[in-house]
């Protein structure tokens, strides 16, 4: 799985992507796949390319080589509009401008799909509502997106993102400034997306544990380029965690879906019973 | 459905638009009739609706009135109410771009560089205010030459930094005024008349000073308003904007430069008048909320209505003499503006 073949049937393919600041490199060669309907989840530490990664998908930044494909379709060549409808993105702590309701920021995303002098139209505002009661933001429509709370912001994000109609949506960090209900909120909202639309969307995290319970996959990235991609139980292992993050940690499992779970090692303790909430397995 | 999250508000904001659109006119109208000679309501409304193709009105006004009207007071007050409008579009649409409440149609350089470029006219004499004279030609291109200049300073192969734009923009303004100020001092008498120029009035307005900006005006405001929504978009940031399909680049250089345009020419005759420009977009902001399709159009409207009653004070409140149309805004919007700020906003 560390292969990074790029398969003709993936909905979103990144070959060979570089991309330099000035003379420091931050990409070496990032080529994955995602394939429609997948969930897959960006780790890494700070500074391993994740967000300049996303810069590059969107368009922000222009890759000093390599392609990104979606449906098996270079973005190069495609305008800004062009290019929204084929990915939407959530930039991390994205702006909350004053002045402005969940209504009024949900349809800007339909944005992509208007000319300069149009007005949306029956059609536009059908699929906001939809995408509103996607995200169970329906009874927020109303309030000024400066006065919600970080979670159901994200959740408003995620349905302008999601009127984009694109069918590659990427998130940097959507989960890091949320509570624990409001990430499992947002993280079951994406993966009901993925399920229920056959989306495919990127989320970059920081909280292994948490990207090892929601996401089909995971990519570990570091020093620019991925180190490993697969399924959770077979990237979060104690070793590349170990590689990439310089962390002592131990993997245990949860009790439940038996998914990854990431746990820094204690010092010098020998717990009395090892096992208390799911079985921990040192040689990983 | 949808018809309940969106359809109330956009039929709310068309009824505010053509609300505020008449307000304008009743202004304009009950302005007209005011001055050294009064002007009877139906007389003035007779008057304009005679001269309007295909209208006859038999009535018995007095000639002089419709002279006074027609040469000195509807001239004035169309002026003040494009000029106005002018500078509070521009102002919102700055404001908009910057994303800063506190950019005005001034700040990249256009009032120092109309000022500058209309203080060499007057040095050298050319005729004041003479239509196809050297002053609004100046002045106008003295604006834009300030833009250019910020522009060129601040651009990059990547893009336009929009801070650096501002920081150039304040250098090149510091630099023209030094020089504004330099010639003032150095040649008094002739420069006399630049102070009141730079504080701004209408007391010269013609017929055909609105014929001449009329051309800038219309297109420019047009293309101000097919961007309105696009520039709600930007509020988001520019990568955010980018991912949500908006041209970012193009859509700097379009508003930087459509609005410069704009305000250069509303600059070039009735000299630099401030507080409008800033005041009007967080007026209408502060009382209906922040989309650019209402905010933009609503702006020009409140600054419309808003210069056309300062001009009437300027032309009223020190009778005979002219107040600078500058001072007024100033001393009448700053108050209004404090208020507004101890009030929540929306």
């Amino acid at each position: 799985m560390t292969s990074p073949a790029v398969a003709t049937s993936a909905r979103l393919a990144l070959d060979g992507l570089h991309f330099a600041y000035g003379d420091e490199p931050v990409l070496r060669g990032v080529s994955l796949a995602a394939k429609p309907g997948e969930l897959v989840g960006v780790l890494g530490p700070n500074g391993c390319g994740k967000t300049t990664l996303f810069k590059l998908v969107i368009g922000s930044l222009k890759p000093a080589a390599g392609r990104v494909d979606v449906d098996g379709a270079d973005l190069s060549g495609l305008g800004p509009g062009e290019r929204a409808r084929c990915v939407a993105a959530v930039p991390q702590d994205p702006v909350a401008p004053v002045g402005f309701t969940a209504a009024d920021l949900v349809m800007m995303g339909r944005n992509p799909h208007l000319g300069l002098l149009e007005f949306e139209g029956e059609q536009d505002r059908a699929i906001a509502v939809d995408a509103m009661k996607s995200t169970d933001i329906i009874e927020l429509a109303h309030r000024p997106v400066s006065t919600l709370s970080g979670g159901e912001r994200q959740r408003v994000f995620v349905a302008m993102a999601l009127v984009q109609r694109a069918p590659v949506m990427l998130l940097d960090e959507p989960t890091s400034n949320l509570d624990l209900a409001a990430q499992a909120t947002v993280m079951a909202l994406l993966q009901r997306l993925c399920r229920e639309r056959d989306d495919t969307v990127l989320v970059a995290m920081h909280d292994l544990t948490l990207a090892a319970q929601w996401c089909d996959r995971l990519v570990l990235m570091h020093k620019g380029k991925v180190r490993t991609q697969g399924p959770p139980d077979e990237v979060l292992t104690a070793a590349n965690v170990a590689a990439v993050y310089g962390a002592d940690v131990v993997i245990a499992h949860h009790p439940q879906t038996g998914a990854p779970v990431v746990l820094p090692r204690a010092a010098g303790k020998t717990p009395s019973n090892p096992c208390v909430f799911g079985t921990v397995s040192d040689e990983r | 459905m949808p018809g309940s999250v969106y359809g109330v508000v956009r039929r709310r904001v068309a009824v505010r638009l053509a609300v505020g659109a008449a307000a304008v006119l009743v202004i304009a109208v009950l302005a007209a009739g005011v001055g050294a000679v009064a002007i009877p309501l139906d007389d003035t409304v007779a008057i304009a609706l005679d001269r309007l193709p295909g209208v006859s009105i038999d009535g018995d006004w007095p000639a002089s009135g419709e002279t006074i009207l027609w040469k000195l007071r509807f001239p004035r007050i169309v002026m003040a109410g494009l000029v106005g409008g002018v500078l509070a579009l521009s102002g919102a649409a700055f404001q908009g771009l910057f994303r800063n409440p506190l950019a005005d149609p001034y700040l990249v350089g256009v009032a120092s560089g109309a000022g500058l470029g209309a203080a060499v006219v007057f040095l050298t004499g050319s005729s004041l205010f003479a239509v196809g004279g050297g002053l609004p030609i100046a002045a106008f291109a003295g604006a834009l030459a300030a833009v250019a200049i910020a522009y060129l300073v601040a651009r990059r192969s990547d893009g336009l930094p929009l801070t650096t734009l501002i920081l150039a923009g304040v250098a090149v303004s510091a630099l023209a005024g030094a020089v504004t100020s330099l010639l003032m001092i150095r040649s008094d008498p002739s420069l006399r008349p630049l102070l009141s120029w730079l504080l701004g009035g209408f007391s010269g307005a013609r017929w055909n000073h609105a014929w001449l900006i009329l051309p800038y005006v219309v297109p420019g405001a047009v293309v101000l308003l097919a961007y309105a929504r696009v520039l709600n978009v930007m509020q988001l940031g520019d990568d955010h904007a980018r991912a949500a399909g908006v041209n970012v680049e193009r859509t700097k250089i379009v508003l930087l430069g459509v609005a410069s345009l704009l305000t250069a020419a509303a600059v070039a005759f009735s000299g630099v008048i401030g507080f409008v420009g800033l005041v009007a977009p967080h007026v209408v902001r502060r009382i209906w909320g922040a989309d650019h399709r209402f905010l933009l159009p609503m702006s020009a409207l409140v600054g419309a209505g808003f210069l056309i009653l300062a001009d009437l004070g300027a032309r009223t409140l020190a009778s005979p003499a002219e107040l600078p149309v500058g001072i007024i805004t100033a001393f009448a919007g700053a108050p209004f503006f404090l208020f507004l700020l101890t009030r929540k906003a929306r």
